[in-house]
């Protein structure tokens, strides 16, 4: 199993694997906890090799869930509880799911089309899947074995160098990648994983420093609000190693700011659910005012290759592509658009360029908005805003936000609307990150000849 | 102390600087916040939330940051008055 809990329980038994605001959760509570969990899952009826579809809350009770469930061998896909009935069902739907479990309850999801977890070349068995984001608005799960679960949490310690005594804060959900990754990553190394009570800058900088954080864990975003709201009776980042940042997004400022204001290095990472880390920026390297995405990660052979997939001299511009024992199985419910995955090789479809070994981010090949950290597919949101009888086309795009990039869609209506109501339609069928933060109306889009819309006209 | 109706659109004025809401988009005490679970530590609503403290000087703390504050424009604008009404007292 990914996680060894004779291990866990007899190494670090008293330690805190996880610190809420309203208490710990022990290593030895954890394992005891889970074990008790595997069999009431059992005795519902839950079978090894059965996939589930697992509700996520940011409390004790879902990391109990997420250990049963890997104790158990049964493959599950981490959704959010935010998620709106009908984007939880789609997800469940789109993994196959036979179980779906909230608040550690068991119930079946009766699909005639339930699937058993698929398993890895080397016969490991299917451990998880990770949301991604397709270009045909259906959403796309990365799925991995569990020797590439074990293989990325060890890879993660090491190339973050998350050690046995750090104490982390991330600012992440726990269904999102980066913040099951590292909750995994932190359970497997005995380290401890901190929750602040909120994502307030404010409120991450006290409990980083009444809670003794070593590693400060976060999207582009956090940093740049932290950067931009501190005020002088803010604690600082005392017991911090360092920080770092996730995905793509920090700017060279906020990066420059964030160090000189703290004294800590900020660290720049890039990765994938199918890929898992790819690029860590230690130092700060940049280039013509441009942040690093960084070098290659350890273990990770990352290219820049043209449409054919050929590699280009550093300086050319063309997609990023990572290779590693950690690039996921493939897709369940691939739509055979966008990102790629082949034979261990990850065709990210995003774009970059190489300069002396280090990787930078040019833009993205795929249409993809990244909501802090959140890729939001903008034909998933195009495909419910055209269901409101109001909505006679639609585009949605991303519109510039400090730190990330905000939902925006461009409406032509048939009749008159609020904007509120269009985003009420959307709240009740997406989760929140996806719904539209602005609602824009044009009488028409534009369009090429053959009626597809010309994104770059709008 | 400044009234109730300058109050609201000094509320109204810091949504639309932190969300970028254009003048076409109509915004008053009645407009909701918080859509279908809007998460309370979504990106939005922490933007909103800081700009408030920094428009009004003071901290809007995580326990008060829940759906019954934060509901609606104007749900918003009176919990703003009460909580500086009792920095004031």
């Amino acid at each position: 199993m990914a996680l060894d809990l004779d291990l866990l329980e007899g190494r670090f038994a008293t330690r805190a694997a996880a610190q809420f605001p309203d208490g710990a959760l022990t290593y030895a509570g954890l394992v005891d906890r889970a074990r008790v969990r595997v069999g009431e899952l059992r005795a519902r009826g839950l079978e090894p090799g059965q996939r589930t579809a697992l509700i996520c809350r940011q409390n004790a009770d879902t990391i109990v869930s997420i250990v049963s469930l890997l104790e158990l061998g049964s493959p599950f896909l981490p959704i959010g509880h935010v998620a709106p009935a009908p984007d939880r069902s789609r997800l469940a739907a789109a993994y196959r799911a036979a179980w779906l479990v909230e608040d550690g309850k068991p119930t079946p999801t009766g699909r005639d089309d339930a699937r058993e977890g698929r398993r890895g070349p080397d016969g490991e068995p299917e451990a998880l899947a990770l949301a991604s984001s397709g270009s045909t608005g259906r959403p796309k799960l990365a799925l991995l074995s569990q020797s590439q679960l074990r293989s990325r949490m060890t890879q993660k310690c090491r190339s973050h160098d998350i050690q046995r005594n750090d104490r982390n804060l991330g600012v992440f959900p726990i269904e999102h990648t980066a913040g099951l990754q590292l909750l995994l990553a932190s359970l497997n190394q005995g380290s401890g994983l901190v929750f602040p009570n909120s994502a307030h800058p404010r409120s991450v900088l006290r409990t980083c420093a009444d809670e003794g954080v070593t590693l400060l864990h976060g999207s582009a975003t956090l940093f740049d609000f932290i950067v931009r709201s501190r005020r002088a009776d803010w604690p600082g980042l005392d017991a911090v190693r360092f920080a770092r940042s996730t995905a793509v997004g920090l700017s060279l400022e906020t990066h420059r700011a964030f160090t000189e204001a703290f004294g800590i290095p900020l660290w720049q990472t890039y990765g994938a659910s199918e890929a898992g880390g790819i690029c860590v920026n230690r130092d700060g390297a940049s280039h013509d005012g441009v942040l690093a995405l960084g070098a290659a990660g350890l273990g990770v052979d990352v290219r820049i290759c043209d449409e054919r997939g050929r590699e280009l001299p550093d300086g050319e511009v063309g997609e990023i592509v990572a290779s590693s024992l950690n690039v996921a199985l493939g897709y369940e419910n691939d739509p055979g658009t966008g990102s790629r995955i082949h034979q261990g090789h990850f065709f990210s479809g995003d774009l970059g360029e190489r300069r002396n070994g280090f990787f930078y981010f040019r833009g993205r090949s795929k249409l993809l908005i990244n909501m802090a950290g959140k890729k939001v597919d903008p034909f998933e949101v195009e495909q419910i805003l055209l269901r409101h009888p109001s909505v006679e086309d639609v585009a949605v795009v991303a519109e510039a936000a400090p730190g990330h990039e905000a939902v925006k869609a461009i409406v032509v209506a048939r009749e008159p609307v609020e904007p509120e109501a269009l985003m009420d339609f959307c709240g009740r069928e997406l989760a929140p990150h996806k719904v539209p933060r602005r609602i824009e109306f044009r009488s028409a889009l534009p369009r090429n000849a053959i009626g597809k819309l010309s994104r770059e006209r709008l | 102390m400044e009234g109730r109706a300058a109050l609201l659109e000094r509320v109204i004025g810091v949504l639309r600087k932190s969300l970028g809401l254009s003048e076409d988009q109509r915004v008053d005490a009645e407009t909701k916040l918080l859509r279908a679970g809007l998460t309370l530590d979504s990106v939005a609503l922490l933007e909103f939330v800081m700009a408030l403290e920094d428009a009004f000087h003071c901290e809007i703390e995580d326990d008060e940051i829940d759906p019954l504050r934060f509901g609606s424009v104007g749900v918003v604008a009176e919990f703003m008055h009460s909580k500086l009404a009792g920095a004031e007292s």
